[in-house]
């Protein structure tokens, strides 16, 4: 990003060939009214600061709501609409408002990116990114461990859409490495699985990508930039279902995906057709939550690390995942996740599917709904929901036993949520 | 976007190459395999810079295009490949200039012989007598349009690699009946005289421009004027990588596949010959775009089309010589003569309100201009510098 040296590629009698056109590329989007701070502020400072819009006319210290969904046209509208960095210049709501630069930023910020694409749904994050990043003909390798949503576009739509896919085991670099072919561009994982808690050999897969050319995408929607920063161990583009841990207050419904300004404009081309766009109200929930993202971050670690070792010594628990026990199986995780592993346990309860749903009738906190990440203590059963599409036999496949319960640790006080996740296991 | 072309995108690609030269470098392959009246051309999984960029394209050849039985044959891609190159990087130079295209028309014209039984006359006759008429309608200055044809003349890399004196790797593979693979480095093959009795093939190529860098081509020849790939056109663009739609081969891909499928047909044409069975047999190939060559970033650099490699692979007999039946059929083959001799190519430009202007565009032209360029630019700088002191 050395180069980056200005907003017109200036074309005309004193460029007379392409190597003299003077636009590199520049982090951002970002307007000048915009606070930007450098990698050495923390995550907390980051949070709360980074992105933020600072209205030069009344000095507000919050990002004013731009509900415009479009903008007037000047000098430099025109000139991005001839050159082609319309990216750069504040035009119609669907190619990007102040409202989705502040939350890019901030999150590109919080993962030590250049740029990052905010977009209507995780899905839509997904979607875009995977098509945008391969050709017709291309091949795609991720696992079935990834959430159903993305699982389901991989098998029934990637097809469709002229790209392969081969599903392997993500923990294992010879199963991944196996599955590569010469037309696979990208490998598609999430650092921490969904519900097993499975972690990604992060750092031998990125230098694997990197030997071979491909492109490693991963969703970081389990453990946040707080906990892990994916683009440092060597992936090229970082997934968020923003919807959990980044909004934080399931009350927003978005997503993210965060990168060099290359790999984030080719993106953001493929969402503007595809149409993903997120409208200002969203974002500025988004920023609100984001703002105190590293705060409850640490709740979130605490109170998961405090169930995980409660429920591992419960008798009416068989098995519990979570990286904080020393049975985990991938323990490797621990040496690149210094702050945590998110807000995320899953435990498999003596007497299967029955006494599972019997444990979810009997708890008074946690509450039962799909989703995580909230402040809010979220539980279920992914049998019945995140994986019900799996069979049974794919289900044991990949770990997942009956009696498996995914709970997402909320920020309420430690000592209650065990008080009642105690009692409701012991009335099973 | 100016032309359909993303000059930002151009331009942030131009620094970006400043500062990691692996990115500059574009591998291609492609894969050819006997067909029904030819061969069928594969267009492999391109290697750009740390990326790899999948490819989705078969194209069909016929080589009897002495018996002419419709289809594209390796000759006229060659051809539609030189004329898509050259009409795209046009394209770009007239839109790094501000110049917006109205529309932009190549015929590219070249002649190939063949002996008195239909078949190509030989490997000395390369094709030859190759000449292209640009119709550009467009609002740059007459002046400022003529010189974009000479820089072309320089930065094209499929017209820098029918003009330069070039080269190519050459490889046989023969797998024995037991599996065992027996692997020849070639060398470069010296074309085979002409036949006695040849007869002259005019082969044209008309391009159009159609948005960007992609392009539409039919192709025809005469005696015969048989019209080729009339419906549908062939589709030449790049990839979303390099800033097309990934609606077609792009110049380079076409021009590997053509030498491919040609080398292919020649490679069963010897066997048959000389009595010797080939089964499984292919033409797996590959050649090299350097975009600081292109983009005149690194005058060492070369701007053509090169780093070409072709390996015959075949399932032959216990004695057969693979290598020897490889090495004659490069010898023969009109392509590769043409890419390892140096040619010249005639220009013509016409524009709607200008006279048309013409030159010769050889080795010779090449360096002046090149040397012209080099001139402005130190003068350029010179005087950017003198602007500095002030």
């Amino acid at each position: 990003m050395a180069k980056a040296i200005g907003d017109t590629a200036g074309p005309g009698e004193d460029r007379p060939w392409s190597n003299s056109l003077g636009r590199g590329r520049v982090p951002g989007p970002r307007l000048p009214q915009q606070r930007v701070f450098d990698d050495v502020v923390g995550p907390s400072t980051q949070s709360v600061h980074s992105g933020t819009y600072i209205d030069p006319v009344t000095g507000a210290v919050g990002t004013p709501i731009f509900t415009s969904s479009t903008f007037e046209f000047n000098e430099h509208t025109y000139g991005a609409f001839d050159q082609g960095h319309i990216r750069d210049v504040p035009i119609y709501g669907r190619y990007g408002s102040p409202n989705q630069w502040v939350v890019q930023e901030k999150v590109a910020a919080l993962e030590n990116a250049e740029s990052a694409v905010v977009f209507a749904s995780g899905m839509a994050a997904i979607t875009t990114t995977l098509l945008a990043l391969t050709n017709r003909g291309g091949h795609i390798v991720t696992s079935r461990d990834v959430y159903g949503g993305s699982y389901n576009l991989l098998r029934e739509d990637m097809y469709q859409l002229g790209r392969d896919v081969t599903f392997a085991d993500a923990t294992s670099m010879d199963a991944i490495v196996a599955a590569v072919r010469p037309q696979t561009q990208v490998l598609f994982f999430e650092t921490l699985t969904n519900p097993l808690l499975k972690a990604l050999p992060l750092a031998e897969l990125g230098e694997y990508a990197e030997r071979n050319h491909l492109l490693l995408v991963v969703d970081n929607t389990f453990l946040t930039p707080y906990c892990l920063r994916p683009l440092e161990l060597g992936a090229h583009v970082v997934i968020h279902s923003a919807t959990k841990y980044l909004g934080g207050h399931s009350d927003v419904t978005a997503g993210l995906a965060v990168g060099s300004r290359k790999y984030m404009d080719r993106l953001w081309k493929q969402m503007l057709k595809f149409g993903g766009s997120i409208d200002a109200f969203p974002c500025f929930l988004l920023e609100r939550g984001l703002k105190t993202l590293a705060l409850r971050m640490r709740a979130h670690v605490a109170n998961a690390d405090a169930l995980a070792a409660f429920l591992a010594g419960h008798p009416k628990v068989r098995t519990v995942h979570h990286p904080s026990l020393p049975d985990y199986g991938y323990p490797a995780i621990r040496e690149i996740c210094r702050d945590g592993f998110g807000g995320m346990v899953s435990f498999e309860v003596a007497g299967g599917d029955e006494a599972a749903l019997k444990l979810l009738e009997r708890l008074t906190i946690p509450q039962v709904a799909t989703s995580l990440g909230g402040v809010e203590s979220l539980v279920s059963l992914p049998f019945n929901t995140s994986h019900s599409f799996l069979t049974e036999a794919q289900r044991r496949d990949i770990g997942i036993e009956p009696g498996l319960v995914r709970l997402s640790a909320g920020v309420e006080d430690t000592a209650d949520l065990i008080a009642d996740i105690d009692q409701a296991l012991n009335g099973i | 976007m100016r032309n359909g072309l993303d000059i930002s995108g151009a331009s942030e690609l131009v620094h970006e190459i400043g500062d990691k030269p692996i990115e500059a470098v574009i591998d291609f392959n492609a894969t050819a395999v006997p067909g029904l009246h030819g061969a069928q051309v594969s267009i492999r999984t391109a290697h750009h810079g740390t990326q790899r960029m999948a490819r989705s394209f078969r194209i069909p050849f016929t080589e009897d295009s002495a018996r002419p039985l419709g289809g594209l044959s390796s000759h006229e891609a060659a051809v539609a490949a030189l004329g898509a190159c050259v009409l795209i990087t046009h394209v770009h130079g007239y839109s790094a200039r501000g110049v917006t295209i109205t529309s932009l028309r190549l015929t590219v014209t070249a002649a190939v012989d063949v002996d008195a039984r239909g078949r190509w006359a030989g490997g000395d006759r390369a094709l030859h007598d190759v000449r292209y008429l640009v119709e550009a309608d467009c609002d740059g200055p007459a002046d400022s349009v003529r010189e974009v044809s000479q820089f072309v003349t320089c930065f094209s890399p499929n017209h820098r690699a029918f003009l330069d004196e070039g080269g190519y790797r050459l490889a046989a593979v023969a797998v024995r009946p037991d599996g065992t693979p027996d692997a020849v480095e070639l060398d470069q093959a010296a074309p085979t005289p002409a036949a006695p009795g040849a007869t002259r093939l005019d082969l044209t190529a008309e391009l159009t421009w159609e948005y960007g860098v992609q392009a539409t081509a039919t192709t025809t020849f005469a005696p015969g004027a048989q019209a080729r790939r009339e419906r549908p056109a062939l589709v030449v663009d790049q990839s979303k990588q390099m800033l097309g739609l990934d609606s077609g081969p792009n110049p380079q891909e076409l021009l590997l596949a053509a030498v491919s499928a040609d080398l292919t047909h020649q490679v069963h044409a010897e066997a048959a010959e000389h009595g010797i069975t080939l089964a499984g047999a292919e033409v797996e190939s590959s050649g090299r775009l350097d975009i600081r060559g292109m983009l005149n970033v690194s005058p060492d650099i070369p701007a053509r089309f090169h780093n070409l490699r072709f390996l015959v692979r075949a399932d032959t007999g216990a004695g057969a010589d693979l290598a020897g039946l490889v090495r004659r059929a490069a010898a023969r083959n009109v392509l590769l003569a043409t890419l390892l001799r140096a040619n010249s190519v005639e220009v013509e430009v016409r524009t709607p309100d200008g006279e048309p202007t013409g030159f010769t565009s050889d080795a010779g032209q090449v360096a002046a201009f090149l040397t012209e360029v080099a001139r402005r630019q130190a003068a350029a700088a010179a005087n950017n510098a003198l602007s500095g002191q002030r």
